[in-house]
């Protein structure tokens, strides 16, 4: 309720607050955009992601996006989703087509405030992980971005501060509830929770080092979760880490913490990537995930911590002009998380102890392209 | 396998080469004559033409107009003002507008018509092609 009260402040704040003074725009009222991302992917040994064995074409990420700028310092934004995910259990929890975002805009001296349903600022990629002219692969690691999370149901506050010497801080709160979408392993099969996270809070933010365009990101975040399979609590720590320090080179680094209780969960994920510019058409990427999950168990027995997702991935990107491109990657992933059951659990002498981790790869051919 | 991994480092290093060995060409940043500047660093021009910043050095708003997606002129002004090739610049745009971040420049798609438009905009930033006309607007020498 207090959350409700503070929200409504900022609102009211926000539309009372003065704005940058006039300058004569040259910009249309009316934007339209639109993003493309579809691919065709083929797994072996085991489906995971949605692939399955066999080619499926049924992989596709596409958004529209309107704008009307309705003064210089407000505009009102609409994004709609359509999303395919091949045979993925979790295409059962995502509609064809979502309204993904509609949120209004002001801007000022003071930052912007969005108010409605508005992207979430986390990580390096989050308000931009279905956007595939500027990912490194098809998707952003999903150990640190995973499913849901995407937006903010209520409001976002962004601000960039000027520190001098070329050094700025980027800070933005939000407040609101949102979506969360997981794939829950267990040791008898795999399940998939949607659910709400209400009465969400967190922060973003972001150091600016005038230094090969680095910028060093932290965000934190926690929510309630009210529903039939879970009810409890969840913080989220996500660190963040982009450079350009080497030449034609862009390394990013993120670890996440995902925490809470109703049931217990404490899950560390890792990615770290390197994406290098071989020719303005050209780019060669490679990247290293990884989630380490704390299993929680009933005394006498103890809690054990398993790797339960491993992903080495390496892909070409080929810019073929008027901002569309090709892709082609491959993934070795190691684990348990993928979309047909594996044992979890395995006996020895009697015992049951964490079974040996399955190995799976696959391919993921994809066309993008956004304007 | 070593045969074919100098083959291919070989031509890494060679498209590289091809890709910056193209001679840099001269732009013009132009600016309103009711603004009082007459130099800005490279980074400040930057600033302003990805959006990064909204007002010139002395607090003014700034209009920056961009030039045609394609032309030689927005190429050649990414690579030695904005430091980066023009793929880049998209992608950045493109990561602006679908986070919901900034719109970028509006567009004019000559010369001529940028200009015109900062000719008649106060607050305008603009950049033509070296050996455009520049008569009615104030060249800022860009460090």
């Amino acid at each position: 309720m207090r959350l409700h009260r503070l929200l409504l402040a900022a609102l009211a704040a926000a539309t009372t607050l003065p704005v940058t003074a006039g300058a004569q725009s040259a910009e249309p009222s009316f934007e339209f955009h639109a993003a493309l991302n579809t691919g065709v992917g083929r797994a072996k040994d085991l489906p995971i992601l949605g692939i399955p064995t066999y080619a499926t074409w049924d992989y596709r990420t596409a958004m529209l996006q309107f704008r009307y700028k309705v003064t210089d310092h407000d505009q009102f934004v609409l994004q709609l989703l359509n999303r395919r995910l091949g045979n993925s259990p979790l295409q059962a929890a995502i509609p064809d087509v979502a309204m993904q975002w509609a949120f209004w805009q002001r801007r000022g001296n003071w930052g912007s405030f969005k108010v409605g349903r508005a992207p979430m600022p986390r990580g390096i990629f989050n308000e931009i992980r279905f956007v595939g002219t500027v990912l490194p692969f098809f998707r952003p690691s999903f150990e640190i971005y995973g499913e849901g999370r995407e937006t903010v149901d209520g409001g976002v506050f962004t601000r960039r501060q000027p520190l001098g010497n070329g050094f700025s801080f980027d800070f933005n709160a939000f407040a609101g509830s949102n979506e969360v979408r997981t794939q829950v392993i267990t040791a008898t099969g795999n399940s998939i929770r949607a659910f709400r996270g209400n009465n969400l809070k967190g922060v973003q933010g972001w150091l600016n080092i005038p230094v090969g365009e680095t910028r060093v990101g932290g965000f934190f975040a926690d929510y309630h979760i009210d529903s039939d399979t879970a009810r409890g609590t969840r913080g989220e720590i996500l660190y963040s880490l982009e450079t350009r320090i080497v030449p034609r080179t862009v390394v990013r680094g993120e670890a996440l913490r995902v925490y809470g209780i109703g049931p217990n969960q404490d899950r560390k994920s890792y990615s770290t990537e390197a994406v290098v510019t071989a020719h303005e058409k050209f780019d060669i990427s490679g990247q290293y995930s990884m989630t380490d999950n704390r299993i929680f168990q009933r005394a006498p027995l103890q809690n054990v911590n398993v790797k339960a997702t491993e992903d080495i991935a390496i892909g070409g990107t080929f810019r073929i002009g008027g901002g569309a491109l090709v892709r082609l990657e491959h993934h070795n992933v190691k684990g348990y998380a993928f979309d047909r059951f594996v044992p979890l659990l395995t006996n020895v002498n009697n015992q049951p102890v964490i079974a040996p981790p399955s190995k799976g790869s696959y391919w993921l051919g994809s066309f993008a392209v956004s304007f | 396998m070593r045969k074919l991994l100098s083959l291919v480092a070989i031509a890494l290093v060679s498209i590289s080469a091809a890709a910056t060995s193209v001679q840099a060409q001269d732009v013009k940043v132009i600016v309103n004559t009711a603004n009082p500047l007459s130099e800005m660093p490279a980074g400040e021009v930057a600033g302003l033409f990805l959006k990064r910043t909204a007002k010139f050095p002395g607090g003014a708003a700034a209009v920056p107009v961009d030039q045609a997606k394609n032309s030689t002129v927005r190429g050649t002004f990414a690579r030695t003002v904005l430091g980066r090739p023009a793929s880049a610049v998209d992608a950045y745009w493109q990561q602006q507008i679908f986070a919901g971040g900034e719109l970028p420049p509006a567009v004019k798609t000559s010369d001529d018509d940028v200009i015109a438009f900062v000719k008649s905009t106060p607050g305008a930033i603009g950049y033509v092609s070296a050996g455009a006309s520049v008569a009615g607007v104030k060249v800022v020498s860009v460090k």
